[in-house]
């Protein structure tokens, strides 16, 4: 080890052979071939973060370590700009304003016409019908005076009072008889605010009590003398009193949902049956068939046991057309 | 100015090394914001750096030295000196980057043949890189006979091509300890190199 000099150290590790050492000749290839390696050595592919860092430039890297980060930056950044644009403009004051007069707007409504449109007090048409009966002594149609219903039961007028706006009532007008006669402009499908109750119905029930109330004229027409929430037709003679319901309960409770289907299903096997006759009925031209239902309770018109139909209060041009139509 | 120009035996590519003023201007560019000095800098240094951290049989040396060269790039503004000490303060990255990847392979031990593909950079010839690939692991092997600190003193003097102050300013030793950890390891290559050849 003697034998190497500080210059022959440094010039074996130049990769130079010192002069007159041939002994050194392997050692000064190996340091050769590291200082050729470190030279042709390519530089590596610069990643994608370490260019994006040298594009950001220097300044970023210039200011102290524990700047903002990027994603509060650009919220502040953003936070600025809205309090900029929103300094000069009036526009926070005339959205509070505006939310406050609507608050109070939907504060008022809501206790204005709360309690007359609560969910209990929504009434089916039937039971408008036998309210309308209890209300009234007696209903007659303005195109059919030949038949005229009698009292089915005696009420309280007084009973129905506050039931609200009932259709029965609101627009029924008493004839000179003593009678009450509805317009025949009203229109169940048609019908305005006036008729709130049926407003908070389901489409669903209002589209069958229609169709109860067509299949109710039908079998009127042909002398069934059925009635709308009457029971089946091998009980046709039964009136009112024989149905065991309780009609002032028609609100769709759910607890009441059983019997309201067993008997649609009793109407629907009902109606199967009379399908038949309606379809060979010869009475397809009979332009003064009601085929929707009257603002009347069904209730009022039964008793008609001749096969006449007294809810005939609908004019021509509002009728629809029925299947023998 | 000083270029040297190089161009290496066996189809090596040629590369440009610039040194002395060179460097230091695109020093001084670089902290000014220059893009282009930056680069020419990476360009210039980063083939070296990969080679010391391959020499060190570092894991992935390519990520290693763009994590060098990130660090350099963050720390550039706070950087004094010439061009001498910027090649050293480079390396000084790289060596501590090197050390940090050792300890972590050691936590995570990897198969040799990983290693050993890692370390082959191929020249575009297949005949030039097969005898790339066996002068390099003949090289690899001999390096293996130094000790740690032997190996790192020989690498920084020859790779990183550092003077003896400036690689005991790295290492944190002696001018006086350097010479002899260089010295030990020529004479150790040339003993193992003189016992090869009287094996053969």
């Amino acid at each position: 080890m003697g034998d190497l000099s500080e210059r022959d150290v440094e010039d074996v590790l130049g990769g130079v052979r010192p002069p007159g050492r041939d002994d050194l000749a392997p050692v000064v290839e190996l340091t050769a071939w590291l200082h050729m390696s470190g030279e042709i050595e390519p530089p590596p592919a610069m990643r994608d973060d370490l260019f994006c860092q040298i594009e950001d430039g220097l300044r970023l890297y210039q200011r102290s370590s524990r700047r903002t980060p990027a994603h509060l930056r650009h919220r502040r950044s953003t936070t600025r700009h809205v309090r900029d644009t929103l300094a000069g403009s009036r526009r926070p004051i005339v959205s509070v304003a505006a939310a406050a007069a609507l608050l109070v707007g939907v504060i008022l409504a809501v206790r204005a016409g709360g309690p007359a449109h609560e969910p209990s007090a929504f009434v089916s048409p039937a039971a408008q019908g036998l309210r309308g009966t209890g209300a009234d002594a007696t209903t007659t149609t303005t195109t059919a005076p030949t038949t005229t219903s009698p009292p089915t039961s005696a009420p309280d007028p007084a009973a129905h009072a506050d039931d609200g706006p009932s259709l029965g009532d609101a627009e029924r007008s008493t004839t000179a008889d003593g009678t009450t006669d509805p317009p025949a402009s009203i229109d169940v499908r048609t019908r305005g605010p006036q008729s709130g109750d049926d407003d908070a119905a389901p489409p669903t029930t209002e589209r069958r009590w229609r169709e109860r109330d067509d299949d109710t004229a039908d079998s009127d027409e042909n002398g069934s003398g059925d009635r709308m929430g009457a029971p089946p037709p091998s009980d046709a003679t039964g009136g009112i009193e024989s149905w065991d319901v309780p009609l002032s309960g028609w609100d769709f409770d759910l607890s009441e949902w059983a019997q309201a289907k067993a008997l649609w299903d009793a109407l629907e096997a009902a109606e199967s049956g009379e399908t038949g006759d309606r379809v060979e009925d010869p009475a397809g031209d009979d332009g003064d068939r009601d085929d929707r239902p009257s603002e009347v309770g069904d209730g009022e018109r039964d008793g008609d046991e001749d096969g006449t139909s007294e809810s005939q209060d609908v004019g021509d041009a509002e009728r629809e057309p029925s299947p023998s139509d | 100015m000083l270029i040297h120009t190089r161009t290496q035996p066996a189809g090596a590519a040629t590369v440009t090394v610039r040194r002395g003023p060179e460097l230091g201007r695109l020093v001084s560019e670089a902290r000014q914001g220059s893009i282009k000095a930056f680069d020419d800098i990476y360009r210039s240094l980063a083939g070296q750096v990969a080679s010391y951290l391959r020499w060190h049989r570092a894991t992935d040396p390519d990520g290693l030295t763009n994590d060098v060269f990130a660090q350099v790039h963050r720390n550039l503004p706070r950087f004094e000196g010439d061009e001498h000490g910027f090649r050293s303060w480079v390396f000084t990255i790289a060596h501590h980057r090197m050390i940090d990847d050792r300890r972590r392979a050691n936590r995570q031990p990897q198969l040799q043949d990983e290693l050993d593909a890692a370390e082959h950079v191929g020249l575009g010839d297949v005949e030039d890189d097969a005898f790339a690939v066996l002068a390099h692991d003949r090289v690899r092997d001999l390096l293996t006979v130094l000790s740690s600190d032997q190996r790192d003193v020989v690498l920084l003097r020859i790779i990183a091509d550092l003077s003896v102050e400036e690689v005991a300013r790295m290492l944190d030793k002696r001018e006086g300890a350097i010479k002899a950890l260089q010295h030990r390891a020529l004479a150790t290559l040339r003993r193992h190199l003189d016992r090869m050849a009287g094996a053969a």
